[in-house]
């Protein structure tokens, strides 16, 4: 894949959201500590993986280096 | 008194999801799969507020905004999108342009996604007792 495509960024996304909006459904119903934690993580390392799609969207010579 | 939302997505997993999450917040939901049958919904039913995507088949988000806000202009409009050739910002921006009143990029979650529909459902209720 390349990020540099903007389809399949937009594909990415699409499927983080629905990741992230799984995790947060199924711990609507749970109470067990251990997979909550998990399910937070997912929820948390799908926006951080969505902040990184976003940053693709930037121009190389904008992005942070190196 | 329970407010009523349509959400409009051709995405039918994340319709799901957000309907499931409204539906959990108190809301009465009701889904539709693009603008047309999103219209038709509402010309049965006026409601609160309308989520809608942008890129759809028939009726796109723009065209859906446009109508809404001609034939509804009191019910508000939370616009969303994840984009496609372009950056989802420069869709929301026109959506803004022509209406919306607020946009939510994809992805998010959906804690944010209910967050924007109680600050538009409570401006509104302000707005209608002032």
């Amino acid at each position: 894949m390349n990020a540099d495509d903007p389809l399949a960024r937009h594909a990415l996304n699409n499927l983080l959201g629905k990741m992230m909006g799984a995790a947060e459904l199924a711990l609507m119903d749970v109470e067990a500590p251990g997979v909550r934690a998990e399910l937070e993580l997912i929820v948390r390392l799908a926006k951080e993986a969505a902040l990184l799609v976003a940053a693709s969207a930037t121009p190389r010579s904008d992005r942070p280096g190196p | 008194m329970t407010r009523n939302i349509l959400i409009v997505d051709d995405d039918t997993d994340l319709l799901r999801q957000m309907w499931t999450a409204l539906s959990r917040e108190g809301f009465n939901a009701v889904v539709a799969c693009d603008g047309d049958a999103g219209l038709r919904l509402l010309r049965s039913r006026t409601r609160d507020l309308v989520v809608t995507d942008i890129i759809m088949p028939n009726r796109e988000g723009l065209e859906t905004i446009i109508q809404i806000k001609q034939e509804w202009p009191d019910t508000k409009i939370l616009a969303i999108s994840g984009g496609m050739r372009t950056a989802p910002a420069e869709f929301l921006k026109l959506a803004l342009l022509l209406g919306a009143d607020e946009v939510l990029p994809k992805p998010f979650s959906l804690s944010e996604l209910s967050m924007h529909v109680k600050g538009l459902l409570r401006d509104a209720g302000e707005v209608a007792q002032a």
